[in-house]
């Protein structure tokens, strides 16, 4: 059976206001490190990785480079499924963030409604060529469940190493019942 | 080394292209082996990447804002330092990545390790905030997943086994 694959990846790569782009370079070390600002967009639960870059000259890495005309702000995400669910719940879950990132990108129209986001972001996104996923069958869901899974059995491994069958019966329908969801 | 549960490294890469290479880079990039045949795959840290050509940076109008230059942009979330993931790119698929990135200004090629890390470098875009909705390893990713699958595998064939067969089923099964 050919094995079908979850994650995709859409890249946008905008030209910002170059005051957007000041205040994209004052915020984002503060914000990158709050789990609070990120907490509502990993609990969208489709999202692998995404990253929100600045690009401001040529090479982007040297600092006496040649100044781009523009600063670009570039999004990049390894998302599951269908790109439109994807933008929906951007506008829908997370207006605030999306304001936060793409209010000085020229022609933002906001994030609400939809469909202006949406026509917004396939017009600015960019074909890929190439992608590559290591575990292209999983979801960012069933990553993340697997990978707590794995916390959970070897915490009920070690436990019940010296148990005797009973014991470890009841033990074993308390872990079943705990990781049902995980399963 | 990176720790199982360390967040993975992102690179993003933007490099001028030659002149004239879009169309011969698009037939390299449509050639390129996918899904576990692909390169990558030998580079067992990598988690994602990604290759798209770049045909011009836009104005705030929507127009070319240097007409005629287009950009190779490659990113990828890997494990572990870039220094550790470049070197194990340069020397598991370096005449791969050369198809590509040979169509690049200044691509020095892999051969010269310290050459191509300087490379990826200059051409490096910082990422400046990033989501990221779990930390692991690839080996972890991937035995995580195996796990997972066992395990409901189990709990659907040891229904209604008496407590020893549990025990023994188990221990055939996880060991321990």
């Amino acid at each position: 059976m050919e094995r079908r694959q979850r994650a995709q990846a859409v890249t946008i790569i905008s030209p910002v206001r170059r005051w957007w782009a000041l205040w994209l370079a004052m915020t984002w070390p503060v914000a990158d490190r709050l789990e609070l600002v990120k907490r509502p967009l990993v609990r969208l639960s489709f999202i692998h990785f995404a990253h929100w870059s600045l690009l401001q000259r040529m090479p982007p890495a040297v600092r006496s480079a040649r100044r781009l005309p523009h600063p670009y702000l570039i999004f990049q995400s390894n998302f599951d499924d269908d790109l439109y669910a994807y933008i929906d719940a951007f506008s829908l879950v997370v207006p605030g963030r999306m304001r936060a990132m793409w209010q000085g990108v020229f022609g933002f129209p906001g994030p609400r409604p939809v469909d202006r986001f949406l026509s917004f972001i396939v017009a600015r996104t960019t074909p890929t060529q190439y992608y590559y996923c290591a575990y292209p069958e999983a979801s960012s869901t069933m990553v993340a469940a697997a990978l707590r899974l794995g916390d959970e059995h070897r915490r009920f491994a070690a436990e019940t190493a010296e148990l005797g069958d009973a014991a470890f019966a009841e033990r074993y329908a308390d872990f079943l019942a705990r990781t049902q969801l995980l399963l | 080394m990176s720790d199982a549960r360390d967040q993975p490294s992102a690179l993003v890469v933007m490099a001028p292209l030659r002149k004239g290479r879009d169309e011969e880079l698009l037939a390299v990039l449509a050639a390129m082996p996918t899904g576990p045949a692909s390169p990558f795959a030998r580079v067992a840290s990598t988690h994602f990447c990604r290759w798209l050509l770049v045909p011009a940076l836009l104005d705030g109008d929507g127009e070319p804002a240097d007409p005629g230059q287009a950009y190779l942009l490659f990113s990828a979330d890997f494990d572990g330092p870039l220094a550790a993931w470049s070197a194990a790119v340069a020397e598991q698929i370096g005449a791969d990545v050369d198809r590509v990135f040979d169509h690049c200004e200044g691509y020095p090629g892999s051969h010269d390790r310290r050459a191509f890390l300087d490379f990826i470098s200059a051409y490096r875009i910082a990422a400046g905030f990033s989501v990221v909705c779990y930390r692991g390893t690839v080996a972890a990713v991937r035995e995580s997943l195996e796990l997972r699958r066992a395990l409901r595998e189990f709990a659907a064939a040891s229904q209604g086994l008496e407590p020893s067969e549990l025990r023994s089923a188990w221990k055939e099964r996880f060991g321990g």
